[in-house]
């Protein structure tokens, strides 16, 4: 298909050769001395050689030959003008020139860059076009005179080809140019729509509930602009719980505007919240900007203002953590006791109780454990111990509870920890063989080993656990090498003591005797195992339980429904008597007490990706500082992780990996196969 | 409007009366389905959002390849048929037949991309993702298949057999892509250019996070125009041989 031109093919190579040279000059090896600038004379040299030499060809060739050199002569000097015009780009040329400003210079750089680029474009695609067109074959060397005849030179060029070729590539390198200029204004003049997943959070149930049990109205002032998009979200956060609750007073300021008030509330920046309640105040701050704010705060404002609330409606309380036995708030202890794991940490629960005003301390020998608890204590908290707590510890721990203190306590398998005193008192016994379920588990691991993951959704109506209750079977919690909690024989029988298993497996668990994570009927059993208990009452001293005397545990009305069933029975006429039995004796004694049988139920690990276990807490927390009434999960709109258990992986993998695959393969053939026997019995 | 219109009717035609274009599409969910198992919804517990990226990540890969494949047919197969040659010579003009072979591969790419969409609705039933960032990553793999077809397209258009047509599709797919590595050793402006040129990191990434921007649909717009501009040019520069 090649056709005869005038000049040879290697003519423009050698053109190109010489823009190559320039290219290499002037970027890979612009930092060398010599090297350099040589290559970038050399390649212009060549370049400006080549396109004399087209332009002799063109003054000697006749007719058609003539026209496509001058065609290809075209593309060269446009390519030498893309040439000259990045020579003005270079630092010599700007020197010359004096720039008015910084920003003058930047401008004319840009835009002789953007040239410089366009014109190349422009010249040198219609000349590969060209050339491709023309081919090589036969294009050897250059015409002798007798080949430049106009009749000879008219039949070897089709000039219409070259012309159409020409035009076609000037078309495309037009168009690549228009769509480079306009890419560049999209990206200048960027605009962005966010359309990931944002809610305002709305009140939660907890905080209904806050601000109903209040005597007077909660004020709240929104300090924002006149027109502001944020001030619309939380202005609707507000008027919800303003008309959920009837006890709240929403005010909007524009911190300009009021300027006194602004100042009288020391507020000095748009998206100021105030809370205000008997002369109390508490902010919370959020962005103006509304980009900001829906990342930020507006998705987790239910939680602030819920802060807010009980830093303004109460004084603070003080919790105390037990430490010296390796406790998971003990991370120097367990590394000295060799019990450090990852993910082992309860930085999460802390922040729990400073957001539900609650001042943490630790409680070790130091600070009294052996003596007795500190009188502005709230609750205590034994968050799996590695080693057995000291006898005096222990014995310090039973007095506060005596005095109606409140307990949290979280054993593990995986340490030496024992209920001791506690569980005898209590009437609770922990078991140390870790649980498993080969059934409803979180495959992480991919062995034997995840049956140690137990899921399980089974929980009593008990106050501590009651918003977990509510939720329904989608609400689960994770055991990880969990224990088991039993009955135990009470020693003080005078105590009048509920004993309310709280959470259970399902029946699929089996104690793991064997350790080797599969079930073996032989030796083990298949069961409905309790991991946690709230046990509340009176505990009475020794002394007094052998005043008491014989009322036996279990005997009468003490509450006593630990026989796996699960009771529901912590509010109502019962908790009534015990108050009232309290009150015979001038003062309420009434104790509180969790005992839960697996440590990793309240570490960072489960609490952070399992919304259930941070659900657990808190009203776990408010059962023991006697706040029940506010129980409810704290409205959140942050994104949750998502965890399957094994039996959810198997269905979601052969929905995504069969199902739908066999679906369409299955149509599709059916319907090929079809349409084929129609058309084959239908008559040509 | 009307041999374009036809030639769309009939390229549609033949993907859905032969198995090829069920192969392809069920290839493409097995596959899809396979990578989200193993990068979306497998391991350590992932949040929501994490796991619709890692969908549109992975669907994003099956979009390119299920492309490349679904391109490399339209003009080489008529060429090794020999059936070009009745096509040019219809009154159909350049701009008609590759625009209606686009826009029918165009569709049966939709089509498999919509039968993908109970994966990322799988999401809602434990996290939480908003609607309108599933449409927007639809919207990202909508242009990103829409450019790499137009690739494909101009791949078939230049090359005689179909495997050519996948190799060369495969290969400016490839460097497209590639590009953007290249950018983080040359120096700007070069650089810049590279990173803007890059099919997928720069153009792509927003879409799996719901962040839908100008620039990017402007971008995959200009590539999906200049690839259908060179395919059509390089069917009217065949005519010539």
């Amino acid at each position: 298909m090649a056709m005869r031109t005038p000049s040879a093919w290697w003519l423009s190579a050698l053109f190109v050769a010489g823009l190559l040279f320039v290219f290499v000059g002037q970027r890979p090896l612009s930092q060398t001395d010599a090297l350099g600038p040589a290559l970038t004379v050399l390649g212009t040299a060549l370049a400006l050689g080549a396109a004399a030499v087209r332009g002799w060809v063109v003054y000697r060739a006749k007719g058609a030959g003539r026209r496509t050199e001058a065609v290809l002569l075209a593309t060269e000097l446009g390519a030498l003008a893309a040439l000259a015009t990045y020579a003005l780009t270079g630092a010599r040329a700007t020197d010359a020139i004096d720039f008015a400003s910084q920003e003058a210079e930047s401008t004319y750089l840009a835009a002789m860059r953007a040239g410089y680029a366009i014109l190349f474009g422009l010249a040198l695609i219609p000349k590969l076009v060209v050339e491709i067109g023309l081919g090589v074959a036969r294009r050897g060397r250059f015409a002798r005179p007798a080949d430049l005849d106009g009749a000879g030179a008219s039949q070897s060029v089709e000039l219409p080809k070259v012309r159409e070729l020409a035009w076609s590539g000037l078309t495309i390198a037009l168009a690549g140019a228009f769509l480079m200029v306009s890419c560049h204004v999209a990206s200048e003049r960027n605009a962005r729509v966010d359309v990931s997943y944002f809610k305002t959070s709305s009140p939660g149930e907890s905080t209904i509930s806050m601000a109903e049990s209040v005597g007077e109205p909660i004020e709240v002032l929104l300090f924002f602009p006149e027109v502001n998009r944020v001030k619309s979200e939380v202005r609707g956060y507000f008027n919800d719980l303003e008309r959920q609750t009837g006890n709240v007073r929403v005010e909007e300021h524009d911190r300009m505007v009021s300027a006194d008030l602004a100042r009288e509330h020391n507020v000095t920046e748009d998206g100021t919240i105030l809370v205000v309640y008997q002369g109390r105040n508490e902010r919370i701050r959020v962005s103006s900007e509304f980009e900001q704010a829906r990342r930020d705060d507006l998705r987790t404002l239910d939680g602030d203002v819920q802060e807010a609330l009980m830093r303004v409606i109460r004084e603070p309380r003080v919790a105390y953590f037990t430490v010296g036995h390796g406790e998971l708030n003990d991370p120097d202890t367990r590394a000295v006791l060799g019990a450090e794991e990852p993910g082992l940490t309860v930085e999460l629960l802390r922040q729990r109780l400073t957001m539900l005003n609650y001042e943490v301390r630790d409680l070790g020998m130091t600070e009294g454990l052996a003596r007795g608890v500190p009188d502005d204590a709230t609750i205590v908290f034994s968050l799996m111990p590695h080693s057995e707590l000291l006898p005096e510890a222990q014995a310090t721990l039973v007095r506060y509870l005596e005095d109606g203190g409140r307990l949290f306590m979280a054993l593990d398998p995986r340490g030496e920890a024992d209920l001791g005193a506690l569980g005898e008192r209590l009437g609770v016994r922990f078991r140390d063989t870790p649980l498993a379920d080969d059934d409803m588990f979180i495959p992480q691991r991919r062995n034997d080993s995840d049956h140690r993951l137990v899921v399980t959704n089974q929980f009593s109506s008990h106050a501590a656990v009651s918003t977990l209750a509510q939720a329904g079977p989608r609400a689960e919690v994770v055991l990880n090498s969990s224990g088991y909690l039993e009955n135990a024989e009470q020693a003080d029988p005078a105590s009048r003591l509920d004993r309310t298993y709280l959470i259970e497996t399902l029946p699929s668990a089996f104690a793991d005797e064997t350790g080797d994570f599969v079930f073996d009927e032989a030796l083990e059993e298949r069961d409905s195992y309790d991991v946690a208990v709230a046990v509340e009452g009176e505990l009475s001293p020794p002394g007094e339980a052998r005043e008491a005397g014989g009322e036996a545990p279990g005997d009468g009305d003490d509450g006593d429904d630990s026989d796996g069933d699960d009771s529901d029975d912590s509010d109502g006429d019962d908790s009534d008597d015990r108050r009232q039995h309290g009150d015979d004796d001038g003062e309420s004694r009434e104790m509180r007490a969790l005992v839960f049988a697996d440590g990793d139920m309240v570490s960072d690990a489960l609490v952070a990706q399992v919304p259930a276990h941070r659900i657990l807490i808190d009203d776990a927390i408010r059962w023991l500082g006697g706040e029940e009434e506010f129980a409810g999960a704290v409205e959140s709109e942050e994104d949750d992780y998502i965890q399957h258990t094994r039996s959810e992986d198997v269905f979601w993998f052969y929905s995504t990996i069969v199902g739908a695959p066999v679906l369409v393969l299955g149509f599709g053939l059916t319907w090929v196969y079809l349409r084929r026997r129609l058309l084959t019995g239908r008559p040509s | 409007m009307r041999p374009l219109s036809i030639i769309f009717r009939r390229e549609l035609g033949a993907y859905l009366s032969s198995p090829l274009g069920y192969i392809i599409a069920a290839a493409a969910l097995l596959t899809t389905g396979i990578l989200f198992q193993w990068e979306g919804l497998g391991g350590e517990p992932k949040l929501s959002s994490d796991v619709l990226t890692q969908f549109f990540y992975v669907a994003s890969g099956v979009t390119m390849c299920a492309a490349i494949l679904l391109s490399m047919r339209l003009v080489a197969e008529e060429r090794q048929e020999g059936t070009l040659v009745l096509l040019s010579t219809s009154p159909a003009s350049d701009l008609a037949i590759v625009l209606g072979k686009f826009l029918s591969a165009f569709a049966l790419l939709a089509g498999m991309l919509a039968l993908t969409l109970y994966m990322p609705l799988l999401i809602f039933v434990n996290g939480k993702v908003a609607v309108a960032e599933i449409a927007a990553g639809y919207l990202g793999l909508f242009l990103l298949g829409g450019a790499v077809l137009a690739i494909g397209l101009f791949a078939s258009a230049l090359a005689r057999l179909q495997i050519v047509a996948l190799l060369v599709g495969g290969l400016i797919t490839a460097v497209l892509v590639l590009i953007y590595h290249l950018a983080g050793i040359v120096d700007p402006p070069l650089s810049t250019v590279f990173e803007k040129l890059a099919l997928y990191h720069l153009h792509f990434h927003g879409f799996m996070t719901g962040l839908i921007e100008l620039e990017s649909v402007v971008y995959y717009a200009a590539v999906i125009y200049f690839f259908l501009l060179l395919a059509t040019k390089t069917l009217e520069a065949k005519r010539w041989q």
